[in-house]
């Protein structure tokens, strides 16, 4: 072995050298690098864990946003919908109530011009009437004489019946 | 204040006798001198007229005929009367 130039003693040493080299490497290097590696890979998994879990949590909040939203959409389109019957009737009720108004007001101007009609017509009668009368009273005053006046007070005496009581109680 | 009996009863009778007197008072209005012929048909025609004193009156604005006055009674018999129902008929006429 010697002639071969290899020394026993160097190699056993090189290989107790090697050897603990090897479980002092394996002991405090290897562990705990293995270790912080394991540590770290269960950190990065624990992320993508945590950044999946955020993800699905994202969609869900963006799907009940969606359907919220739809719900609101359809919520405000039925709101709007009632809102719209709801004017309708309430703007038929005042076009109604203004219609009836309308009719109470042409019937009451209707009737107080008929009134007034009414009340002219009467004051013009009573005045011809009583133009009327004026002149035929006048007329008569100025035509009839004495001998006339006591024919017409005859024939009156004539037309009336054949007594005439007067009650004085 | 009290008053006397007997002159409250003599009140009475005054008044008693001065509406008994206004009652009997008949006033005759015609629209012309009334002759003693017409007044004669007047009295068969209303009997009261002979039970009464009668004031005659003219009063030409009646045209024709008689007014009888009997107390507050009015018994209308003349031309201007019957101008004035006439009047009242056209009121009524619409």
């Amino acid at each position: 072995m010697e002639n071969l130039g290899i020394d026993i003693k160097l190699m056993l040493a090189q290989l107790i050298n090697f050897v603990l080299f090897f479980i002092i490497i394996k002991k405090f290097v290897a562990k705990p690098f293995q270790s912080f590696l394991q540590t770290e890979r269960q950190k990065e998994a624990e992320k993508q864990k945590l950044l999946e879990d955020a993800q699905k949590q994202e969609e869900v909040l963006a799907n009940k946003q969606k359907e919220l939203e739809k719900k609101m959409k359809q919520e405000f389109d039925k709101t709007l919908a009632e809102a719209k019957v709801e004017a309708n009737k309430i703007k038929e009720e005042i076009v109604l109530t203004a219609k009836k108004e309308g009719e109470t007001l042409k019937e009451a101007a209707k009737k107080e011009i008929e009134q007034e009609k009414e009340a002219l017509y009467k004051q013009v009668k009573k005045k011809v009437s009583d133009l009327s009368l004026f002149l035929v009273a006048k007329s008569l005053r100025e035509i009839l004489d004495t001998e006339e006046r006591k024919k017409v007070s005859a024939k009156i005496l004539s037309s009336l019946p054949k007594t005439i009581n007067i009650n004085e109680n | 204040m009290k008053i006397d009996p007997k002159i409250k009863k003599d009140l009475k009778e005054r008044l008693r006798a001065d509406l008994e007197q206004k009652k009997r008072r008949i006033t005759v209005v015609c629209a012309y001198k009334i002759g003693a012929d017409e007044i004669e048909a007047l009295k068969e025609k209303v009997p009261l007229l002979k039970t009464g004193e009668i004031k005659w009156q003219v009063d030409s604005s009646i045209i024709a005929g008689y007014v009888v006055k009997v107390g507050s009674k009015v018994l209308d018999l003349s031309l201007q009367g019957q101008l004035q129902n006439f009047k009242k008929l056209i009121y009524g006429i619409d």
